[in-house]
């Protein structure tokens, strides 16, 4: 049983989707990924990986939110699904467990 | 507030809008608005520019990822999808069942239509497939013989010459084979004391089992008929006379039977397979040509004079697979008929030949004496057509209903698009009704004609089945394949009309109320309903004409009187001797003196059946250098008597006209058209005078007037009576009799104390004679059942169309009412409409069942006035049918109460 992979940028924007909690839409997502990591990426990006994690069905999403600063035009804005959400522990869980086998001197040796 | 104001560049977003997935747009649009100005805040113009077309560019094609629809809760399947496939029959199935009554004509018609069509397909198929078991079918011609006097065609036959296949086959390399036959007709075959009559027997040289595809299933064909008295046996008849098993054929090789009087015994050399029913030769028995130089004479293998032979060449094949080509041949004729026959000086007249390609010998034949089975290939391919002609109508007349019912389903296809049909799912959804009402329709129509064969068989005697359809008629499998692809074909244009109409409406409109067809519409359906009554009314006129005519030929005074006439055939058995004319005048005059028999008579051969012909008949003492063509007959004194026929001068035959000796009778009768034709005065001078025939005088003792010998297809002949008697002729007896089964028995009991061993056979010559118009009263027949169809089918078209606009017009009728307007003229409104298209197709008719009646009439010698009131019945029928069809419609609309169709305003 293989779950639906998530890759690295995938999580990172996820992780941002949630951060933003029902605030997250294209705009906001662009600026809190520069924000938080430092990442400049094109708006296409961002786009293209929203779409995808909505197609995995890890956020869902819904019209609203017209402003006068976008000519009234609505926005998209995204939430987390459950199965989004699992998959943001899961990997949280996972890494921690990979965290406790690593051998306490390993990291320090190569840190020196 | 310069912030406020700052717009990105014009030309990008152009660029996006224009570009950029439709499904998105909005959202990048506000977007990337968005963050220009959150760039012009932090970096000003020129960055945010930048920013703003690099962006843009990262989300158009092909670098966005476009957005799926809204699957979940708004997919749009495509019309194809099973899902859809499944909803569009069950929907159908649940409209078919709504409407019952409308599905039930609609069906009707479309069952009807089929039905016909496969079954004159089936029959045109059969006639087309004639002969072409063959296998050298494209290369075998049939000699036909033309023979002239004094410039005047006098035979277009079959029959020639004797010598003329094998002179043929000699004279010309082009020529491979060639096989000569004579039919001899009727035999009876004898096994001990049992008598097997065999209505078919040939004699064949021993060429005809190769020449022609017959198999032999024992035996070997090469050498089966060379020796005389050879006989070869059809399966069946092996199997009637032996009671033989496919096992036991081999052994019945060898064993002996006899024909008719022949003392010798023909032996059996060969079992050939049952002859195809579409073949134009027909046979149960095969004999061996070199028998007829025993019994015939040697002529029958080189005269130039004597002629009762078929000729059947084989051509050898062209260079290198090229067609035959047989005209060059033909154009060699003349020259053969030069070196052979001289002018007219070898037999009297002027010899022509032609050849004439084996597969058109059965439906393109046009000759006298007829060896084989021959149809009339313009009937055929007239019946074609009609079948062509009657699956359109059936087709147009679903169109017709179809979209007669657009109005209701109007509002179907307005809801259906609100709610968001696509209209290649509407397409596929009015498709699939009329696949699946056709579908029904032509099952139906398959096992309908599988329960009507046999009454279809019985009526033009042909065994036709639906396997002439499905691989073994005219192109085999060939034909089952166009034939599906064009009902396949036919399905889908009839469901595309109303389908296209149907899923164009406008939602609004229709939903509005304020829907009306459009002129065009209308427009297609008026002429549908004018073809379909131009069909109808030719069939129609056709109908009334074949009937017509047939009544005048049965009607029409012949001449002769055949009420009551008791026709028994002859001892065929019973040698000819010196005692035979007296054994048959005691017969005659024992089978006088029964209460019934007033009176009888005996001839050699009967009216009604084609009369043997002589050539070269010349006046004694005309100086004509050649003779004329009259056809002959052997009768007995009481002949003109029994039949009535008038004498018009000179005397009857005595009973010393005759004598045993056939060589020593010198007096005839004749016929008014042959005092005519032998260029005398008239009756009264003709008596006395001398002619030639047989090659001496014979003197005209009496003149009898004219009378239709045949039916009245042929003109009346000048005919040469011979006090001949034989004993395979005929004896008529006039019986007058409240009992007449008493009488006949009494005749056969004399019939066989006279004739003993015989086989006392009898028919009633006015039936006999009706025999020959068999053929018209069928194709009478066949006429009145499609006439019959097309009515039917046109008049559904019409209910159709009549009930789709008297529905527009409901609103009208209401107001009409209101304002006073009565029934009838409301109804008078409503039929005008229609009777206009039905007067519209009566004068497309008109001429051209005029010229369709005129080629059939063509074939008659005596035939009636093709006068104009017939054209007015049909009309007056025509617009009487349709008046009954459309006042179902518009009495029902003109009694309605006008409330009904105006509260709803």
């Amino acid at each position: 049983m293989r779950r639906t992979y998530l890759g690295e940028f995938e999580e990172v924007v996820l992780l941002m989707v949630a951060i933003l909690d029902g605030e997250a839409y294209g705009v906001t997502v662009s600026q809190a990924l520069e924000e938080h990591t430092g990442r400049l990426v094109t708006f296409g990006t961002v786009h293209n990986t929203l779409i995808r994690l909505e197609e995995k069905g890890f956020v869902s999403s819904e019209l609203g939110g017209a402003t006068a600063d976008r000519g009234g035009r609505r926005k998209r804005l995204f939430k987390v699904t459950a199965l989004g959400s699992r998959a943001l522990q899961d990997i949280q869980e996972l890494r921690n467990q990979l965290w406790q086998l690593v051998p306490p001197n390993a990291l320090k040796v190569s840190g020196l | 507030m310069n912030r406020d104001v700052a717009e990105p560049p014009r030309w990008a977003h152009w660029l996006l809008t224009r570009l950029h997935p439709s499904e998105t747009l909005e959202e990048v649009e506000g977007d990337l608005d968005e963050l220009y100005a959150y760039w012009h805040r932090r970096a000003g113009k020129k960055t945010a520019t930048w920013q703003y077309v690099r962006n843009v560019l990262s989300v158009l094609p092909p670098f966005v990822r476009r957005r799926s629809h809204e699957e979940e809760y708004y997919q749009q399947l495509s019309p194809l999808h099973p899902i859809m496939i499944r909803n569009y029959l069950k929907i159908a199935f649940r409209n078919l069942l709504k409407h019952k009554i409308f599905s039930l004509v609609n069906v009707m018609g479309l069952v009807v239509g089929i039905t016909a069509c496969l079954m004159i397909l089936e029959y045109v198929s059969f006639e087309l497939n004639f002969d072409q078991f063959h296998q050298d079918v494209n290369r075998i011609y049939r000699v036909t013989n033309d023979r002239f006097q004094k410039g005047k065609l006098i035979q277009h036959g079959t029959i020639t010459y004797p010598t003329i296949g094998k002179t043929m086959a000699k004279d010309y390399p082009e020529v491979e084979d060639y096989t000569t036959i004579v039919g001899t007709g009727r035999v009876k075959l004898r096994r001990d004391k049992s008598l097997y009559p065999e209505e078919n027997s040939l004699y064949v040289d021993e060429h005809f089992l190769t020449f022609f595809t017959f198999p032999l299933v024992v035996g070997d064909p090469k050498t089966a008929l060379k020796a005389p008295n050879s006989l070869v046996l059809t399966e069946s008849n092996a199997q009637r006379i032996f009671g033989a098993q496919p096992k036991d054929y081999a052994s019945l090789l060898g064993q002996s039977l006899y024909i008719d009087l022949d003392t010798e015994p023909f032996r059996i050399t060969g079992i050939v397979k049952d002859v195809p029913a579409a073949s134009h030769l027909q046979f149960g028995a095969l004999v061996s040509y070199e028998t007829l130089v025993r019994t015939w004479g040697s002529w029958v293998k080189d005269s130039w004079e004597g002629s009762d032979m078929w000729h059947y060449l084989k051509l050898k094949p062209g260079q290198s697979g090229a067609p035959v080509d047989a005209t060059a041949l033909e154009q060699k004729f003349p020259a053969f008929s030069e070196r052979y026959f001289k002018g007219d000086k070898v037999s009297g007249s002027v010899e022509k030949f032609y050849l004439q390609p084996l597969r058109k010998a059965h439906l393109y034949s046009d000759y006298e004496y007829e060896i084989g089975v021959v149809n009339n290939g313009k009937a055929v391919w007239t019946m074609l057509i009609i079948a062509v002609f009657i699956l359109i109508i059936a087709w147009v007349n679903y169109i017709n209903l179809a979209t007669a019912r657009s109005l209701e389903r109007a509002k179907e296809v307005g809801v259906r698009k609100v709610a968001g049909a696509s209209s290649g799912q509407l397409i596929g959804q009015f498709l699939s009704e009329s696949v699946l009402l056709n579908a029904v329709a032509f099952v139906l129509a398959l096992l309908l004609t599988l329960a009507l064969q046999p009454v279809l068989n019985q009526l033009i005697g042909k065994p036709l089945s639906l396997a002439v359809l499905a691989g073994q008629g005219y192109g085999g499998s060939l034909m089952t394949l166009a034939l599906v692809g064009i009902f396949a074909v036919g399905i889908f244009l009839s469901g595309f009309y109303p389908a296209f109409a149907l899923s164009a409406f406008q939602a609004i409109q229709v939903l509005k109320g304020s829907f009306k067809r459009s002129a065009k519409g209308v427009w297609v359906r008026k002429s549908l309903v004018v073809f379909q009554y131009t069909a109808s009314v030719v069939l129609i006129i056709g109908t009334f004409i074949v009937f017509r005519q047939i009544e005048f030929m049965r009607k029409e005074n012949l001449g002769f009187n055949m009420e009551q006439m008791l026709v028994v055939s002859g001892p065929d058995l019973t040698r000819w001797d010196s005692t035979a004319i007296d054994r048959i005048n005691s017969f005659k005059t024992e089978a006088k003196r029964l209460a019934g028999v007033k009176a009888a008579t005996a001839s050699v051969n009967l009216l009604g059946n084609r009369l043997p012909r002589t050539f070269n008949v010349k006046r004694v003492g005309s100086n004509e250098e050649k003779g004329v063509t009259v056809s002959r007959m052997g009768v007995d004194l009481d002949f003109f008597d029994a039949y009535k026929i008038k004498m018009l001068a000179g005397r009857n035959f005595l009973t010393t006209d005759s004598n045993p000796n056939g060589n020593k009778v010198v007096n005839a009768v004749i016929n008014l058209s042959t005092v005519r034709l032998l260029g005398l005065k008239d009756a009264v001078s003709a008596v006395g005078q001398k002619f030639t025939l047989f090659g001496r005088e014979w003197e005209i003792v009496g003149v009898v007037s004219d009378f239709h010998q045949q039916s009245l297809r042929h003109p009346i002949e000048p005919i040469v009576f011979l006090p001949f008697y034989a004993n395979g002729g005929f004896y008529s007896f006039k019986v007058i009799s409240n009992d007449l089964e008493k009488t006949i028995d009494q005749i056969q009991e004399k019939f066989q104390t006279f004739f003993p061993g015989n086989e006392f056979s009898y028919s009633f010559m006015d039936e006999r004679f009706d025999q020959q118009y068999r053929d018209d009263q069928v194709f009478g027949k066949i006429t009145t059942f499609f006439s019959f169809l097309a009515v039917l089918i046109a008049s559904l078209g019409l209910f159709g169309l009549s009930s789709y606009t008297i529905a527009q017009r409901a609103k009208e009728i209401g107001v009409r009412k209101v304002l006073g307007a009565s029934v009838t003229s409301i109804v008078a409104l409503l039929s005008k409409d229609f009777l206009k298209l039905v007067v519209v197709a009566i004068v497309i008719a008109s001429p051209i069942a005029w010229y369709a009646v005129r080629q059939w009439l063509d074939d008659f010698a005596y035939k009636i006035d093709v006068s104009w009131w017939i054209f007015a019945i049909a009309g007056v029928l025509a617009v009487g049918i349709a008046l009954l069809t459309v006042s179902f419609q518009s009495i029902k609309a003109a009694l309605m109460n006008p409330v009904k169709t105006l509260r709803s305003e």
